[in-house]
C-alpha cells in the first residue's frame, strides 16, 4: 500500500469503520511508514479530545420556557392555532353542512306530481266531464255561449283593453 | 403513550402531548446544539427554538420518516442558520491558549494538567469552528456526537458517498489546521 492510499483509509481506521481486510494492509503500511503513523496518531488525539468529557446537562424547566414561547407565538399569530384546529374542523364542518342539506331536503314538502289524465281520473276521481255537465245541462243558448267563452279564458291572464 | 399518537395530538394543538415529545427529545436536541455552540445558554436557546419551529411545522409532518429524524433535521438546519449568522461576526483567537507553567506540588500539578487538557480541548473546538459549515456539520455529527453514517445520511438528506467524502475532507482539514497545536504529541487516543 502506498502513502496516498493509506491516508485515504487512515481516518476510517481511527473511526473503526474500516473493513478488516483493509485494516490488515493499512497496519502493514503503518508498520514501516512513520509519517502515516504520525498522521493517524494526530487524528487519534484530535478525535479523543472531540469525544471525551462529561455530557453537559440541559438547564432545568426546559419545557416551561418552550411553552411560554409557544404561547407567545400563538398570541402573535392566531391563524397558526386555527391551522392546527382546521385539520379537525374541516371534516366536522363538512359533516354538519351535509347533515343540514339532508335535513332541508327531507323536511321540505315534495312538489305535486303532475298526473296523466287517466291517472287523475282513477286516483283523484277528477272526471273532466263533471265540469262540462253544467254546460250541457244549460238550456239557454246565450248562457251556454257565455260559459264557453269564460271557460276558455279561465287559464289566461286577465287582459286589460286600453282605450 | 405511543409517539405517533402524541404527534397526532400535538398536531391538533395539544400542549400536553407536545410536552411529552419535548421531554423525550430535550436532551438529544440540547446536546446536539451544545456540540456546535459549546455554551450551555446558547444551546438551551437553540434547543427551545428548534422545538418551537417543530411545533408549528407539525402539520407538514406526514410520518414519511421517523419523527426523531425529522426533528433532528429541523435542529441541524436551525443550527446551520445560526452558525452562518454567528460566523460572520466571530473571529477566532487562539492567543489565550498558552502553555501552563510547570509546578512542583502534585495537587497543583494535577489541577494544572486538567486545565491544560481543557485548554487543548478548547483549541480543537475553536479550530473546528473555523471549518466550512458543511464539513463542520458532518464532523460534529460523526466525531463529536457519534451518529452512525446512516443517521447522518438521513438527517442531512445527502447520499452515503457524500457523507463519506465530506467526512474525509473535514478530518483532513481539521488535522492540517491542528498541526501547529499538536507539536510532538500524538497517540493519546487509543486506536
Amino acid at each position: 500500500m502506498r502513502c496516498k492510499e493509506a491516508q485515504k483509509w487512515l481516518f476510517r481506521s481511527v473511526d473503526r469503520t474500516l473493513p478488516p481486510e483493509r485494516t490488515k494492509s493499512l497496519d502493514d503500511h503503518l508498520g514501516h511508514c512513520p509519517r502515516c503513523l504520525k498522521l493517524r496518531q494526530d487524528y487519534g488525539t484530535i478525535l479523543g479530545r472531540l469525544r471525551e468529557g462529561p455530557e453537559v446537562e440541559p438547564l432545568p424547566y426546559f419545557w416551561n420556557r418552550v411553552e411560554s414561547r409557544l404561547k407567545e407565538r400563538e398570541r402573535a399569530e392566531p391563524w397558526t392555532a386555527w391551522l392546527k384546529w382546521s385539520r379537525r374542523a374541516i371534516p366536522v364542518s363538512l359533516l354538519l353542512i351535509g347533515f343540514f342539506i339532508g335535513a332541508i331536503a327531507f323536511l321540505s314538502p315534495a312538489a305535486e306530481e303532475e298526473m296523466s289524465q287517466p291517472a287523475a281520473l282513477l286516483l283523484q276521481n277528477k272526471n273532466p266531464l263533471t265540469e262540462a255537465n253544467a254546460l250541457f245541462s244549460e238550456e239557454k243558448i246565450e248562457n251556454k255561449n257565455m260559459m264557453i267563452i269564460f271557460a276558455g279564458d279561465e287559464r289566461l291572464p286577465s287582459r286589460r283593453y286600453g282605450p | 403513550m405511543e409517539e405517533k399518537t402524541l404527534v397526532e395530538q400535538a398536531r391538533q394543538g395539544s400542549h400536553e402531548a407536545f410536552e411529552a415529545i419535548v421531554k423525550r427529545y430535550e436532551k438529544k436536541v440540547f446536546h446536539l446544539a451544545y456540540s456546535f455552540v459549546r455554551s450551555r445558554a446558547s444551546a438551551d436557546d437553540l434547543a427551545q427554538e428548534v422545538f418551537v419551529k417543530a411545533y408549528f411545522a407539525l402539520p407538514k409532518f406526514h410520518f414519511k420518516s421517523e419523527f426523531g429524524t425529522w426533528l433532528y433535521r429541523i435542529a441541524v438546519n436551525h443550527i446551520k442558520d445560526y452558525l452562518r449568522k454567528v460566523s460572520r461576526r466571530k473571529e477566532v483567537s487562539l492567543e489565550e491558549f498558552e502553555e501552563v507553567p510547570f509546578a512542583a506540588d502534585d495537587q497543583v500539578k494535577e489541577k494544572e494538567r486538567r486545565q491544560a487538557e481543557e485548554q487543548k480541548k478548547k483549541i480543537v473546538f475553536q479550530v473546528l469552528e473555523t471549518l466550512p459549515p458543511k464539513y463542520r456539520m458532518v464532523l460534529t455529527l460523526r466525531d463529536v456526537r457519534g451518529y452512525s453514517y446512516e443517521e447522518i445520511t438521513r438527517v442531512l438528506k445527502v447520499s452515503p458517498g457524500t457523507v463519506d467524502s465530506r467526512l474525509h475532507r473535514a478530518r483532513k482539514l481539521l488535522r492540517e489546521k491542528m498541526t501547529p497545536y499538536l507539536g510532538g504529541e500524538g497517540g493519546a487516543y487509543e486506536v
